[in-house]
Parts: structure tokens; C-alpha cells; sequence
């Protein structure tokens, strides 16, 4: 263990000394290389998602002009669309950065969960007034329903940050879902909200008026929200220059960021829970239908910074770095990673119907991706040992 | 009080292992403050929230499934999400983490603010002497509600301020709290009612605290001070809804509940309105006609298996290892709070008996607690009864990780209510059994002081 130690120490003192550009041929990219790198694949993530967020919230607004029930359609579309990009960015979490710093990350206004939905609206057995659409004394703009909302999942607890039980969570995509399709009450289907809900006079519900003006809100606070977050890390942008300036910690950051999505998030929250449960709708996208998308694009987004990569554009990773650093441990984690994905990809939805039945296959696949992103959580941990980051922790968001 | 030290000796023979020069700690095994198998060797903001680094496997998935089930909110019912609903009626947080946020303390608020990271418990004494809850707000006041059905109340606190003089001269000044109820949703409360607020405690460690074997903690317990040391050291006897018996109490701020799980679904029933298997009653007030009318979540509302996630979670946390003990002034005031008398209650060197977590067994870990009952005198008193806990009793509280408190929760308010603004006032504060130590801290020299506040410091 000791001869270990030393060899991973002279590993670390080539590196930094390739950062200086004085050194002789280096054998793999530099720190600053992968985090220069990142920085572009993050970027070119978060444009993809606000432009596919402008995209949602166009038909949005065209469906509250026009409340059809092929514009309803359409806009539901262009929201599935929209989450194939975002799901990805979720690899760029957990290390207090743009989308989740602990001041003003707007993570618990994009995508908390779960949702409470009779905060919301009207549902059945909750068939009455006591929500925000229902309360007119509520104004719905912008500034009314950010104070409504309560960020899920605790990470807007920051330090010394009080709470505000009074809140619930009110928006972010899975509002704009729930208003789009509905409660899932159909156990071999999403949701089937008749674009008639929308209507006033003459709609299926009450408050067909206000819950189109909610819709069309909360779609615009989206979009306000994700292109900040993008902002940021534009080439340029604030934060990005200030994580590109300092590698190492950015590197130990944005591994931090994989091995905690792997485990802790995806593995743990998002699949386990929801496995232990074996509640139907303990899923993220339950009123769509889509939850096998959301761990589709996770498990793609921690491929992607391992990988260096973003739909077309590529360059060095963090496997590039670990190859030179030990290659069989770069080996493993690629294959590891890799079967990740394609299990995932194989994978037959809905998740509903897997996750109810612990016989049935779909279970059981879950259940070994569980076990499995576990281990890939440890291997990244293991990865930043190996590249000579020192201990990073994949537990926590620290 | 009867001894408990167990390596005070000792210490000084295993001191030349980790040092290398100069005075070690008077006892390093207390670096191991989780023992070996509890300890997380992390001082960051996150060094509440890491589990015991010992587990592995399924526990290790069962860990972080309670994590997650901890950390999400809960929502008002009925909801897609049919395990996450049943939120309220009424309700203190709509999560765990909001009061316990980062599995840390919860502040005590400044004058004039809301009393809300942590509870306000209500209860009456029948002149039989029997113990129950306020007949229109019952057990516990929940001052928010779901959409619709009005919060019971608000909870205020003012402070009046109380000047006192260190022995040398150096004046200091305490906040006695006075809590008062604004916009009570329900009438007046009874006036009779007997009111304690109690912040949201430290989550680190309880699965070790539980492994504490019960005949180690009574006989640590000295009801009738036969030693005659001025300290007696009362064990709680409490419910075990559970088994349907009485049991020694170990958790809660009166030492009122027998083990964890019971402590995870009670803060489940009274913090946010979810019923379980051990509380299948919602927290509605008979004449609270909206509460009554909202629909429930289930039968009950949170699953056994999320309870059971939970109550996991809530064992298996570990605790940080102190720093600094090789710091000569650390050194001394570890010393300090062992001469001055603090060791008889706030007592280290537990070894851990049979538990679920098996790794744990044989650990021994520094709590600083022996988890009794003391009469802490009229200053600190509620004057409300929990079980066999009188009006000044209070569990003594464990000291493991308060020396990280203002890095993880930012803010350094202890006591149960958080009246305290630091170490030194939470000592001063003392009265009754703790009277003498805290007479001999308020007495010592500034330097003595200021090292026992450093060893406090470095836990």
C-alpha cells in the first residue's frame, strides 16, 4: 500500500507540473484540459435545454391561445423533448453550483418533487377550491408563485436558511407535467387530461381560466430559471471562470457531482426508494409516464463527463485522465458505465408497472441497477484516489 | 453519581502511540468518539450526515433510501405519489430535514421571532396527578396547515435579559425565554396548560446511544444520591408502544421515548402529521372541523417500510471525530470539565452492548451523556411532568459534535429551547444537580474558562 501511495504522488507531481507547460511529453490531457472540457459540454447541455424549454413554452403559450386538444398534444411533445436534454445536466449537481448553490440555485424551482398536487389544483377526492388555482385571492404571476413554492429534496435547506412551511412545491417541469396530462389514474397509461380542463366557460373543471394562466406562469418561470443557470456557464459566464481557474478543486467538484448522482441520487432516491415502496406513482415523471427517459438521461449525463462528451461534441475526460493514471481501473469503470447505459436503454417501461411488481422483470432489473450504481458511485470515488484527488465523498453533497 | 470513568489512567499509558512530542490528550481513545466502527473522520458542513463508515451492503442501501426519505417533503393527500401523501392536516414541517436540517440542531429563534425549528408540546396535569394532553390542541401545537385547514398557532418567544458576573468581575448576561401563542386557530388554551418548546435535536449517533446497555445506564443511576455527591441521575420509565410495556426512556429531550423507531414515528405523528403502525391517530383536535374533513393519506399514511428506512437512517448516522485533541489547551480544558464535576453527568467511555447495527457491539464510544434524568433547578425548568420526568428534569444532553454545530447549522444556540447563545451561557444556565459545576466554572479564572470552552470546541 505504501509503494502505492508514493507512485500516485510522483503521478500528481508530473501533472502539475504539465499544467506549467514546461514539461516533457505528457502522457494524458491535463486537469485543466478536463475541466476546460467540461465546462464546454456543460454548456452546450444547458443551451440545448433552454432552447428545448423556449420550445415547451411556445406550445404553452400556444395552447393557452388556443385551448385544442391538438395544441395540448402538442405542447406535451415538446415537453417530453425538453427532458431528454435536462435530465442529463442533473450529472452537473451536488457541488453547490449554479443550478443547486445553496443561495440562490434555482434546482428546487426546476425540477423539485414530489409534487403536491391538491396544493396545486383540484384533484379527485380534493374536489374543491383549498389550492392555488382554486383561490382566486391568489394573484398567479410570477412573483406570487416563486413564494409558493418550497423546493423539494432538502437541498434548499442551506445552512442557516429557514424554511417556510407554509410553502409547498408548486413548480418547475413536473407542474407544468401534472397541468399537461393529469393524475395517472390509469394503471396501464399516463395521464388523461382533456384539454377541456382548460376551458372556462364550459370546461370539465372549475377554473379553466386560472389554470391556464398558472400553466402558462409556470412555463415562463422555467424558462427564466434554466436561462440563468445557463447564463453562468456560457463561455465567459461568472461561474465558469471561476471554475476553470482553479482545476483540481473543480476536478474533485464535478466528480463529486457523478458519484453522487450514481449513488445517492439515482440509485438510492430515485430507483430504491421507489423499489422499497412499490408505490406506483413513486417515480419522477408520473403523470407522463416518462421516468424511464429521467434514468435513461441521468445515467447518460454521468457517461457524458466521464466520457468528456455532449451529443456531438467531444474531447478529453475524466477517463482520459484515469487512463494514465491506472488504466485498469479505467478500463473497468468504462465497461461498468457502459453496461449502465445499455441496461437502462433496454429496459421496457412504464416504470410504474415494474416498480409494483417485484416479480416481474422490469424489477428485477432495477434492482441490479440499484446494486450497480452503487458500485459506480465507489468507482468514481476510487477514480479520484487513483488520479491523485485524494478522498472525494459521492455520499453528499458537501 | 457513581464512577464512570474508565480510562482516565490509561490514557496517559497509551499517549505515546499518536503524539510525538509534548502533552496529548488525557484520554486519546476519545478521538474514537463513535468508536471505531462509528466514527467519520469528516469536519466539513456535511459531518452530520454520513453514515456509520462501517456499513455495507443492503444497510448501506437502506441507509440512503432513509436519507432520501428524510430529506424529501411530504405531500397533502390524496396525491399521485400514494406513499408520499398524508401530509398534516396540521403540521410543524412538511419534512424531517427542515427542522433537523443537515441532521443537525435547530436554532433557537432571536426576540420576537417564530419558534419553529423544533416543537412546542402542550400538556395537563389532572389533579389525580395523571398526565394528558391540551383537551383542544392536544399534544402538541402545529402552527401550519395544508391548503385550507388554518395552522393552530403561532409560537413566539421573547427574551428577558438576565445580567450575572463571572468571578473575576467579568459581567455576562443570559435570555430567559418567554414563549407566548399568537393567533390560536382553536380558542384560548386551557389555562392550566403546561407549555415546552423544544428545538430539533442532533441526529448523530443514536443507534450507539441505543446500544448502550440498559443495566450500565442504571447503574449509573442514583436516584436517591446515596453517594451523596449532590447528584442523583434519574432513568425515565416510558411507553413502549411497541411491546405494550414500560421501558427506560433514552431519547427526547426528558429522555421520553424507549428506542429510535418510537422516536421516528412519534416526530412522524406530532412534527408532520403522518400516521404509522405505533401512532395510527392524526393530529387533528376534536373541534377542528377542517382538519377532520381533510382527506388521509392512508392507513396508515407512512408505510411500514418507510418508517422502518427512516428509523434506520436515524441509527446509523455517524459521528465526527473531534479535533484538535492534541491542542495543550484542549488538553487542559478536557481536564477542566472532568475537575469542575461536568464528567459525573455529561459522561464518556460507554461500551456498547448487543445491537442491530453488530459492528457497533463491543465499541466504546464518548457520548458525554449518561442519558438520565437531572434536576437542572428553576432557571431551565418547564415545570411539565413526562413520565416519571418532574418539571426541572432534563436528560442530560449528549456533547458529541456540538464543537461543529456553527459550521454545519450555523448558529450556536443550545439548551432544549436554544436559549443559549454559546457554551458559556448553556453552562451558566445550570442550576440544581449542575449547580456546583457551573458555580465552579462561573468562579475559575478567564483562562480556565476559556480552555474548557476550547474542549468543548474540539468535540
Amino acid at each position: 500500500m505504501r509503494g502505492r501511495t508514493v507512485l500516485l504522488l510522483l503521478v500528481v507531481g508530473s501533472g502539475a507540473g504539465a499544467c506549467g507547460g514546461d514539461e516533457e511529453a505528457p502522457t494524458g490531457p491535463t486537469q485543466a484540459e478536463i475541466v476546460s472540457q467540461y465546462a464546454k459540454l456543460v454548456d452546450r447541455n444547458y443551451q440545448e435545454v433552454v432552447r428545448t424549454a423556449e420550445a415547451l413554452d411556445q406550445a404553452i403559450q400556444a395552447f393557452v391561445a388556443d385551448r385544442t386538444p391538438a395544441k395540448l398534444e402538442a405542447a406535451k411533445t415538446a415537453w417530453l423533448a425538453a427532458r431528454v436534454p435536462y435530465g442529463q445536466t442533473e450529472a452537473f449537481r451536488f457541488y453547490d453550483g449554479p443550478i443547486d448553490d445553496p443561495v440562490d440555485g434555482p434546482e428546487g424551482r426546476i425540477n423539485p418533487w414530489p409534487l403536491d398536487e391538491a396544493y396545486i389544483d383540484r384533484v379527485p377526492g380534493a374536489d374543491h377550491d383549498n389550492n392555488i388555482i382554486g383561490d382566486t385571492t391568489v394573484t398567479l404571476d410570477a412573483e406570487t408563485l416563486g413564494g409558493l413554492n418550497e423546493g423539494g429534496e432538502g437541498d434548499v435547506f442551506g445552512a442557516g436558511g429557514n424554511f417556510n412551511a407554509e410553502a409547498s412545491i408548486a413548480l418547475g417541469y413536473h407542474a407544468i407535467e401534472f397541468m399537461l396530462w393529469g393524475q395517472d389514474q390509469n394503471s396501464a397509461g399516463p395521464g388523461t387530461r382533456p384539454a377541456t380542463d382548460f376551458l372556462e366557460p364550459n370546461g370539465t373543471l372549475p377554473n379553466g381560466n386560472r389554470r391556464a394562466q398558472f400553466l402558462s406562469v409556470v412555463s415562463t418561470i422555467l424558462v427564466a430559471d434554466l436561462r440563468s443557470v445557463a447564463t453562468q456557464w456560457a463561455s465567459g459566464g461568472a461561474y465558469r471562470s471561476s471554475f476553470e481557474a482553479d482545476a483540481t478543486t473543480s476536478l474533485k467538484k464535478l466528480m463529486g457531482g457523478m458519484g453522487i448522482l450514481a449513488k445517492g441520487e439515482l440509485g438510492s432516491e430515485r430507483m430504491d426508494v421507489a423499489l422499497t415502496t412499490k408505490d406506483q406513482e413513486d417515480e419522477h415523471s408520473c403523470f407522463s409516464d416518462n421516468t424511464h427517459v429521467d434514468f435513461r438521461m441521468n445515467m447518460l449525463g454521468i457517461q457524458n463527463v466521464y466520457l468528456g462528451r455532449y451529443g456531438d461534441l467531444d474531447g478529453p475526460g475524466v477517463q482520459d485522465l484515469l487512463r494514465s493514471s491506472d488504466a485498469a481501473l479505467e478500463a473497468d469503470m468504462t465497461a461498468h458505465l457502459a453496461d449502465l447505459v445499455a441496461t437502462l436503454d433496454g429496459f421496457s417501461p412504464p416504470v410504474d408497472q415494474a416498480i409494483s411488481d417485484s416479480n416481474s422483470v422490469g424489477f428485477q432489473t432495477l434492482s441490479s441497477v440499484v446494486g450497480k450504481l452503487y458500485e459506480a458511485g465507489d468507482k468514481v470515488a476510487a477514480a479520484a484516489q487513483a488520479i491523485g484527488l485524494g478522498t472525494i465523498s459521492v455520499e453528499l453533497p458537501e | 453519581m457513581r464512577l464512570g470513568r474508565i480510562s482516565q489512567a490509561l490514557g496517559f499509558l497509551l499517549l505515546g502511540c499518536g503524539a510525538a512530542a509534548g502533552p496529548g490528550p488525557a484520554d486519546p481513545a476519545r478521538y474514537w468518539a463513535g468508536g471505531r466502527a462509528g466514527t467519520v473522520e469528516v469536519a466539513t458542513d456535511g459531518a452530520f450526515s454520513l453514515p456509520l463508515p462501517s456499513l455495507t451492503g443492503d444497510a448501506e442501501r437502506q441507509f440512503f433510501r432513509g436519507r432520501a426519505l428524510f430529506r424529501d417533503q411530504w405531500v397533502t393527500a390524496p396525491a399521485s405519489t400514494e406513499t408520499r401523501d398524508g401530509l398534516g392536516p396540521v403540521f410543524n414541517a412538511r419534512a424531517c430535514f427542515a427542522c433537523h436540517q443537515k441532521d443537525g440542531r435547530g436554532r433557537g429563534p432571536e426576540d420576537g421571532g417564530d419558534f419553529v425549528e423544533g416543537v412546542v408540546r402542550l400538556s395537563m396535569t389532572m389533579p389525580s396527578g395523571e398526565i394528558r394532553p391540551e383537551p383542544n390542541y392536544g399534544g402538541q401545537l402545529q402552527p401550519s396547515g395544508i391548503y385550507g385547514v388554518p395552522g393552530e398557532g403561532r409560537p413566539k418567544v421573547h427574551y428577558r435579559a438576565i445580567e450575572g458576573t463571572y468571578g473575576d468581575g467579568q459581567p455576562y448576561s443570559l435570555r430567559q425565554p418567554e414563549l407566548v401563542v399568537e393567533a390560536l386557530a382553536l380558542g384560548p388554551l386551557s389555562e392550566t396548560v403546561l407549555i415546552s418548546a423544544r428545538v430539533a435535536p442532533m441526529m448523530i449517533g443514536l443507534g450507539l446511544l441505543e446500544a448502550i446497555p440498559e443495566d450500565e445506564l442504571l447503574a449509573a443511576a442514583d436516584p436517591e444520591d446515596l453517594d451523596g455527591d449532590g447528584i442523583s441521575g434519574r432513568a425515565n420509565r416510558v411507553d413502549d408502544v411497541q411491546r405494550g410495556a414500560s421501558a427506560l426512556g433514552r431519547f427526547g429531550w426528558k429522555s421520553n421515548q424507549p428506542n429510535v423507531a418510537q422516536q421516528t414515528a412519534g416526530a412522524f405523528g406530532g412534527d408532520l402529521g403522518l400516521t404509522t403502525r405505533l401512532f395510527p391517530v392524526g393530529p387533528c383536535s376534536p373541534t377542528d372541523e377542517a382538519c377532520l374533513a381533510a382527506p388521509s393519506g392512508g392507513d396508515p399514511e407512512v408505510l411500514d417500510a418507510i418508517l422502518e428506512d427512516v428509523a434506520f437512517y436515524s441509527k446509523a448516522l455517524g459521528v465526527p471525530a473531534p479535533r484538535n485533541v492534541d491542542d495543550p489547551e484542549v488538553v487542559a480544558g478536557e481536564r477542566v470539565f472532568d475537575e469542575m464535576g461536568c464528567e459525573s453527568c455529561h459522561r464518556s467511555g460507554w461500551t456498547l452492548g448487543a445491537s442491530e447495527l453488530t459492528q457497533v457491539e463491543g465499541e466504546t464510544i464518548w457520548p458525554y451523556t449518561d442519558l438520565l434524568l437531572h434536576d437542572l433547578g428553576e432557571g431551565l425548568a418547564d415545570h411539565r411532568p413526562d413520565f416519571e420526568a418532574n418539571g426541572q428534569e432534563w436528560r442530560t444532553a449528549p456533547l458529541w459534535g456540538l464543537g461543529l454545530l456553527g459550521q454545519v447549522n450555523g448558529h450556536q444556540t443550545l439548551l432544549h429551547d436554544g436559549r443559549a447563545r454559546s457554551f458559556a451561557e448553556a453552562i451558566l444556565w445550570h442550576g440544581g444537580e449542575g449547580e456546583a459545576a457551573k458555580e465552579n466554572f462561573r468562579t475559575a479564572d478567564a483562562g480556565t474558562r476559556a480552555a474548557l470552552i476550547r474542549f468543548l470546541e474540539s468535540l
